[in-house]
């Protein structure tokens, strides 16, 4: 199977990178220095070169350096033979450059999947912890990297609703109501909500094997833990429910019903995993889910995703780690970066790994 | 005529043109005004923009009817602000036979359509709609997905691409 790897980086205004070039490895690399070196922020690039957005900033403009005019980041990537150069640039109240080859998406959302990747971050806690907005955004932009359908049909979705919420706002301001013309929008909203709800059950339901898999591999036996789908759609069809909440959707003045209320419910022995998780099963819950993440997306895709691993020994104890790595020897994973506060314990790790490593050290030069 | 002249007369008049809504500088635009034009073709679009650009191509030969912007409550546009009541007046009563709708392929484009098809349904006239396919000249690998599709499934007899 081929991997998918950047070749180099090329920071310009990135974040807190005035100006940096790397060159990195095609397996094992590892990023050192203090705290506030700008680890993290190639992690980002990376994933911004691959996703076309931030993993950390919902805002384009809060990657450009602080009263910088721009950002720029670009590098080269690999799958195989093939060479690509992919360039992300943003100017301040413009809108964002994003090309491959030197040319320009029609849609940027067909950039999703040619490079995949996946982070694992500090941050992961948020989905546990966050509204089901949060989840259904995990969720989505895994099955959107091999489902082209799928992102079509949620972005239609998304539209179609904020057109049916403007409506009901309309009617409720206007004291009127026509059903004709919120019919409008209901059938395209039935038209997707199906598509939508199917792809997404039937990713949790092969997903769930795979997050048990790893869940085990980091904590033991002796815990069972789960992933559960909750939506009305399961039990009723989206013209029913659109029906049913009528009344109560124009009191609300938005629509209370569909698959963007569907949420996911991870689970410790049947239990909320949010109410009965350690802090420590939390963690390791969230890094399982990431790690599926990789297999569901490697097989999907046929190709090994970019993973990286923010800060990843703040989360796991030394034996998980050791784990981690035999992973790594038995080519589990294509391209790896890594950042680490401890040159040391990097050096260790480094040395271990019998692929080929690279350590950058990003410490102000003396 | 020097400039300042001209701005005057911009001012004075434009208006609207009272067939087909489009912005004229008389009581009736020059397209609705010539008699040369097919009297039973009416082809719907968004605005004067849409107008001029297919007055380029020199292929409708009927007239225009200026909606006005689309259907978006988002944007506060509801049917009563586009000139839809207008329209199916002017098929009633200016024995029109074929209605074209040219919209714009979005969201709103779509529902706008839906909204003329309903309103429209039960004259006796032939409701068309502009084809969606690859732009002239593209490579068919790098169409998107969703237009690839499309064109796809309203695949047309391949005599009817011949000649044109």
């Amino acid at each position: 199977m081929q991997d998918v790897i950047l070749q180099d980086l090329r920071l310009v205004h990135f974040k807190n990178h005035s100006q940096a070039d790397f060159q990195f490895s095609p397996k094992l690399n590892a990023l050192v220095g203090s705290n506030g070196a700008g680890k993290t922020t190639v992690l980002d690039a990376v994933h911004v070169l691959c996703m076309t957005r931030s993993y950390f900033h919902s805002t384009d403009s809060h990657c450009i350096q602080f009263e910088a005019p721009f950002f720029v980041a670009e590098g080269r990537m690999r799958v195989g033979e093939t060479e690509t150069p992919v360039y992300c640039g943003l100017k301040r109240a413009e809108k964002k450059v994003f090309k491959a080859d030197d040319a320009e998406y029609p849609r940027l959302a067909d950039h999703l999947g040619r490079f995949p990747v996946v982070m694992i971050s500090p941050s992961d806690r948020d989905l546990i912890t966050e509204g089901s907005e949060a989840r259904r955004k995990f969720m989505d932009g895994v099955i959107a990297q091999s489902d082209k359908a799928f992102l079509d049909a949620l972005i239609q979705y998304n539209r179609a609703l904020s057109q049916r919420n403007a409506l009901l706002k309309y009617f409720a301001a206007n004291r009127t109501f026509d059903a004709s013309m919120l019919e409008l929008y209901d059938s395209q909203l039935c038209q997707w909500a199906p598509v939508i709800h199917s792809a997404r059950k039937a990713f949790i339901e092969s997903f769930e094997p795979r997050l048990k898999h790893y869940y085990h591999w980091m904590a033991g036996d002796r815990e069972e833990v789960g992933i559960a789908f909750k939506s009305g759609l399961l039990e009723h069809s989206m013209e029913h429910l659109l029906q049913d909440k009528l009344a109560k959707d124009r009191v609300l003045q938005y629509t209370s019903v569909g698959p963007h209320r569907e949420d996911l419910i991870f689970t410790l022995h049947g239990e909320p995993l949010q109410r009965v998780g350690s802090q420590g099963q939390q963690k390791s819950y969230v890094v399982a889910l990431k790690l599926a993440v990789f297999d569901a997306l490697k097989e999907a895709l046929g190709i090994k995703p970019i993973l990286l691993l923010d800060d990843i020994f703040d989360k796991l104890d030394a034996q998980r780690v050791e784990g981690l790595i035999r992973l790594v020897n038995e080519h589990h994973f294509g391209q790896i970066f890594i950042t680490d506060t401890h040159p040391e314990r990097t050096a260790l790790m480094v040395k271990e790994v019998n692929e080929e490593a690279k350590v950058l050290d990003l410490s102000p030069k003396q | 005529m020097d400039l300042s002249e001209g701005m005057e007369q911009l001012a004075k008049n434009t208006q609207f043109c009272k067939d087909c809504h489009a912005i004229a500088d008389a009581e009736q635009c020059s397209i609705c005004a010539d008699e040369r034009r097919d009297q039973r073709s009416l082809c719907v679009v968004e605005d004067i923009r849409d107008v001029l650009a297919l007055e380029n191509t020199s292929t409708h030969k009927g007239r225009y009817h200026v909606l006005g912007g689309l259907i978006s409550p988002m944007d506060g546009m509801g049917p009563s602000d586009l000139t839809v009541d207008e329209l199916v007046e002017r098929v009633e009563s200016e024995g029109i036979e074929e209605v074209i709708l040219a919209l714009s392929a979005t969201m709103e484009g779509d529902t706008t359509a839906f909204y003329i098809y309903r309103k429209l349904g039960d004259l006796p006239i032939r409701l068309t709609a502009i084809a969606r396919g690859l732009p002239v000249g593209d490579a068919l690998e790098y169409a998107d997905e969703v237009t690839l599709s499309r064109s796809f499934q309203q695949r047309v007899p391949f005599e009817t691409t011949l000649h044109r």
